[in-house]
């Protein structure tokens, strides 16, 4: 860390260095009163990865739950639905958007030159509030256990009404106010603490279209979305509390209600808040992909714009999850803007594909998890594409298709960004660096493990298995197909461990590196803020070049031969393209 | 020195965690582990092209668009995927001595073609996902869809954990299975008693949410029975098929175990069993008989 600050002062007319100061408070209270950026990024990484485990392990007791009998074996069936609406809740809330945070926090200052946050106590608001909220989700199971309290919530991640309304116990009231807590006290003040910091604390010199890619995408974007979405969800759940606790009607037909408001509110938020889960770690591997192939990203704006084209899509495509509830004519019209998000995502895809085109790819732990990404978006999206069909979506809607659907999105595409962004950065942050061998092992296990066990889900839900159900004894043929999915959740899982194992060893034992990235990248006259400091400038070919390549002259004149090199010795000078 | 440096990342270095963990081989093993999943996913959507579905509708129609979509799916996506495999080994770092450089501007003409064919592929799948969607829905005319005249109507009522059936002539209420006729087709109307449910016949392509104070509807048919069991009626054995129905909506502990059975038999079959249970087909039924469903029925 102390390395790190001396790189920051360097920067330019603002020394930060408030946490390396004697008189701060020591002990428990340096972190708990902290407004530091750089700290609060690492309490929210720290919560993400908790809850990360946490809500790992909770998948893995109701897989093998599922694989041991079509019938209940270890849990009844309102505790596995319990387990399972908590996975969802922790890793829709509590894992993907503070893992984001924990970026957001530490990098957004040193991308844009900032000194600190626009509003630092917000800031720490936002991280105590994850812990807050996370807390009240699971207290209810233990307090449950114990006999004290009914069930946690157990709705699904979702929790349409009335189910969720009729539903007496306690642990929906506490889910519902950890959620409120997280999201009005944490996100949307977060979210706008990032956006104000991009805009307003931006070094005068840093033009918006020389803002680093990942910047884009979680420091403006993603924000912005989620300021947007959440305020609806917190709408959604506090309107099933007032109906709880106070008997107001919203949601019961009894008492003039309508059930199908609630999913209209939801799925408003539902699905941008998809791509608050998705567009942070695209930003990031976008970002390591053009620095990783050596070459600048192509077309850095097209990327910014499909960002934005897809978020604003992404705010109207909601219905596409209601489609089976009786809607008429709008699933035409969602049918059609869910088809059209396709092409904003092949954009992105397009831009990723040709920065690699020709260039010199390193295959880094970060890169792997980048390239991991790309391949996820497709299957994810390809899966995406038959159930943004609505004649389609009678069939697959509510099965097994669907969960191995939204997992690649969410892990194969959000997480997996997420992840590169943790090996990237991990030296930056901790100053150490990690085993590179663990991290190739657990990039096999997630980049051949998860499209096993995904596809497997799928398959399962082609034959015939619906989602959330607790038992299949309807089909207990069934259970060939959840052995081996449970198997594959198993094998991902154990890369998942070496990764815990990985970061927790190198926090103490890994070799002190300032940079470990600098001998890979040197010379490509690609520097990037957070690494490199200021100025910076858009890796654009006209700011890396020397010599900009004519119009005329085929890029191909450059050696590309590809040819395996029989020494060691030294490359081609690629013609002028260092300065350093 | 300065640009070169890449050349010399020595396995044994930890500082550089990098390319050459595999040496040169990494980009090949990369390729690999990508190939493994793109087998996968061609398994996964090569199937469905090949699987034989049940005779009847919109299964039919959802079946026919979902092959196509699944075509376009692998030859797309598995292309993308496919490429992206090929870049890893063909440019991985041990392999190259340099990248090829950016040309400024390259972007905008291959964007605008890349563009222009996704767009294209994106209005094939609206028109036939419009088509696809008007020749399953509700409000479409299901009798020409099915390919056949005769109409039976059936209230569903869903609740926690149950379904109830109620069909137009019989003159009781179907507990938690339902025999319906063949060659028929079958519009239902459903709601809920209590809780958001949803009646699903995977088979059959029907999947339709039981909300409360809301009543839905859509329609099904099956073509014909082959008589993989059979039902007992008076003492006599009618051969039916088997669908199997789930609840497709997270409706409390008993979700699971919201199942039920649809028995399909043949239109006389039905007549049979409605008359010996000493109800009366309905006039929808009834008047088309001897329409043209009539030569595909009789022989069993």
């Amino acid at each position: 860390m102390t390395e790190h600050n001396t790189d920051v002062s360097d920067n330019g007319d603002t020394v930060q260095s408030d946490h390396d100061d004697d008189h701060g408070p020591s002990g428990w209270r340096y972190w708990l009163y902290t407004t530091d950026h750089e700290v609060i990024g690492i309490i929210y990484l720290w919560n993400a990865l908790f809850f990360f485990a946490v809500g790992g392990l909770a998948a893995l007791v109701f897989r093998t739950e599922l694989a041991l009998s079509p019938a209940n074996a270890i849990l009844n069936s309102a505790g596995y639905n319990s387990l399972l609406t908590l996975h969802g809740l922790t890793m829709v809330f509590f894992v993907i958007p503070p893992l984001t945070g924990a970026f957001q926090n530490y990098l957004i200052p040193h991308w844009v030159g900032a000194e600190e946050m626009a509003y630092p106590r917000w800031n720490a608001l936002g991280a105590w509030s994850i812990t807050a909220g996370g807390l009240l989700l699971w207290l209810p199971l233990f307090t449950n256990a114990l006999g004290l309290t009914g069930l946690p919530a157990n709705g699904g991640w979702f929790q349409y009404p009335p189910l969720t309304t009729m539903f007496n116990s306690s642990g929906i009231d506490a889910e519902i106010v950890g959620l409120t807590l997280l999201l009005g006290g944490g996100s949307i003040p977060g979210g706008i603490n990032f956006f104000v910091t991009v805009v307003n604390e931006r070094r005068p010199d840093l033009g918006w279209f020389d803002i680093p890619i990942a910047c884009w995408a979680i420091g403006i974007i993603t924000p912005a979305l989620g300021f947007y979405t959440f305020p609806w969800v917190v709408t959604a759940l506090n309107l099933n509390f007032l109906e709880r606790a106070f008997e107001m009607t919203f949601y019961n037909a009894r008492t003039g209600g309508a059930p199908l408001l609630y999913q209209w509110i939801w799925w408003t938020f539902g699905h941008p808040e998809v791509y608050i889960l998705v567009i942070p770690g695209m930003g990031i591997a976008m970002e390591i992909i053009g620095r990783f192939s050596e070459r600048p990203i192509f077309g850095n704006k097209w990327v910014i714009v499909s960002f934005a084209t897809l978020s604003l899509f992404s705010a109207g495509v909601w219905a596409h999850h209601m489609f089976t509830t009786g809607l008429g004519a709008s699933r035409y019209a969602f049918m059609v803007f869910s088809m059209v998000i396709a092409l904003t995502f092949s954009l992105y895809l397009f831009s990723a594909l040709a920065t690699m085109y020709k260039g010199r790819v390193h295959l880094t732990t970060p890169m792997l998890f980048s390239i991991g990404l790309l391949v996820g978006l497709v299957y994810s999206g390809m899966e995406g594409l038959q159930l943004g069909q609505p004649a389609l979506d009678q069939m697959l809607h509510s099965t097994y298709f669907v969960v191995g659907h939204f997992h690649f999105t969410l892990f194969m595409v959000g997480v997996m960004g997420l992840l590169a962004g943790v090996y990237y950065w991990y030296p930056l942050i901790t100053g150490r660096m990690y085993s590179s061998l663990a991290g190739k092992y657990h990039a096999v296990t997630t980049l051949a493990g998860l499209p096993l066990l995904f596809f497997l889900m799928a398959r399962l839900g082609e034959l015939g298995m619906m989602r959330r159900y607790a038992t299949y004894t309807y089909m207990p043929e069934l259970q060939f197909w959840h052995v081996l999915t449970t198997g594959a959740a198993f094998f991902v899982a154990s890369g998942q461990l070496v990764f815990f194992i990985n970061m927790l060893w190198s926090l103490r034992y890994g070799e002190r590196v300032d940079n470990p990235w600098e001998d890979v990248l040197s010379g490509q006259n690609m520097p990037s803020p957070e690494w490199d400091g200021f100025p910076h400038h858009a890796p654009t070919p006209e700011n890396v070049y020397d010599e900009i390549p004519a119009d005329d002259v085929d890029v191909d004149l450059d050696d590309d031969s590809g040819a395996v090199l029989s020494d060691g010795g030294a490359g081609v000078d690629a013609g002028g393209d260092d300065d350093e | 020195m300065p640009g070169v440096t890449t050349m010399s990342d020595a396995d044994d270095d930890v500082t550089v965690p990098d390319d050459s963990s595999f040496g040169v081989l990494s980009g090949a093993f990369w390729a690999l582990v990508i190939a493994f999943g793109l087998g996968l996913f061609f398994y996964d959507f090569g199937v469905v092209t090949l699987e034989e579905v049940v005779n009847g509708q919109p299964i039919g129609v959802i079946h026919n668009f979902r092959v196509t979509m699944s075509v376009i799916a692998m030859v797309g996506g598995g292309g993308f995927v496919a490429v992206t495999g090929w870049f890893v080994y063909r440019y991985a770092a041990p392999r190259r001595e340099t990248a090829a450089k950016l040309r400024p501007g390259s972007g905008r003409y291959t964007f605008s073609v890349w563009s222009l064919g996704i767009a294209f592929l994106v209005l094939m799948t609206v028109f036939m996902g419009a088509s696809a969607l008007a020749q399953t829905d509700q409000a479409a005319d299901p009798t020409a869809q099915a390919g056949t005249d005769r109409v039976l109507e059936m209230d569903i009522t869903a609740g926690q954990w149950f379904f109830r059936y109620d069909v137009a002539g019989v003159p009781f209420t179907q507990g938690n299975h339902v025999v319906l006729p063949a060659d028929t087709v079958i519009k239902f109307r459903i709601t809920s008693a209590d809780v958001i449910h949803s009646f699903a016949i995977q088979e059959l392509g029907v999947k339709k949410d039981a909300m409360p104070g809301q009543v839905n509807s859509a329609w099904f048919s099956v073509e014909e029975v082959e008589g993989e069991r059979t039902i007992t009626v008076n003492g006599t054995e009618i051969p039916a098929d088997t669908y199997q129905v789930t609840c497709a909506e997270l409706c409390g502990k008993g979700h699971s175990q919201m199942v039920s059975q649809v028995f399909i038999v043949s239109p006389e079959d039905y007549r049979t069993w409605v008359e010996a249970n000493g109800g009366t087909v309905p006039e929808s039924f009834e008047a088309s008989e001897g329409g043209h469903g009539e030569e595909e029925e009789g022989g069993h």
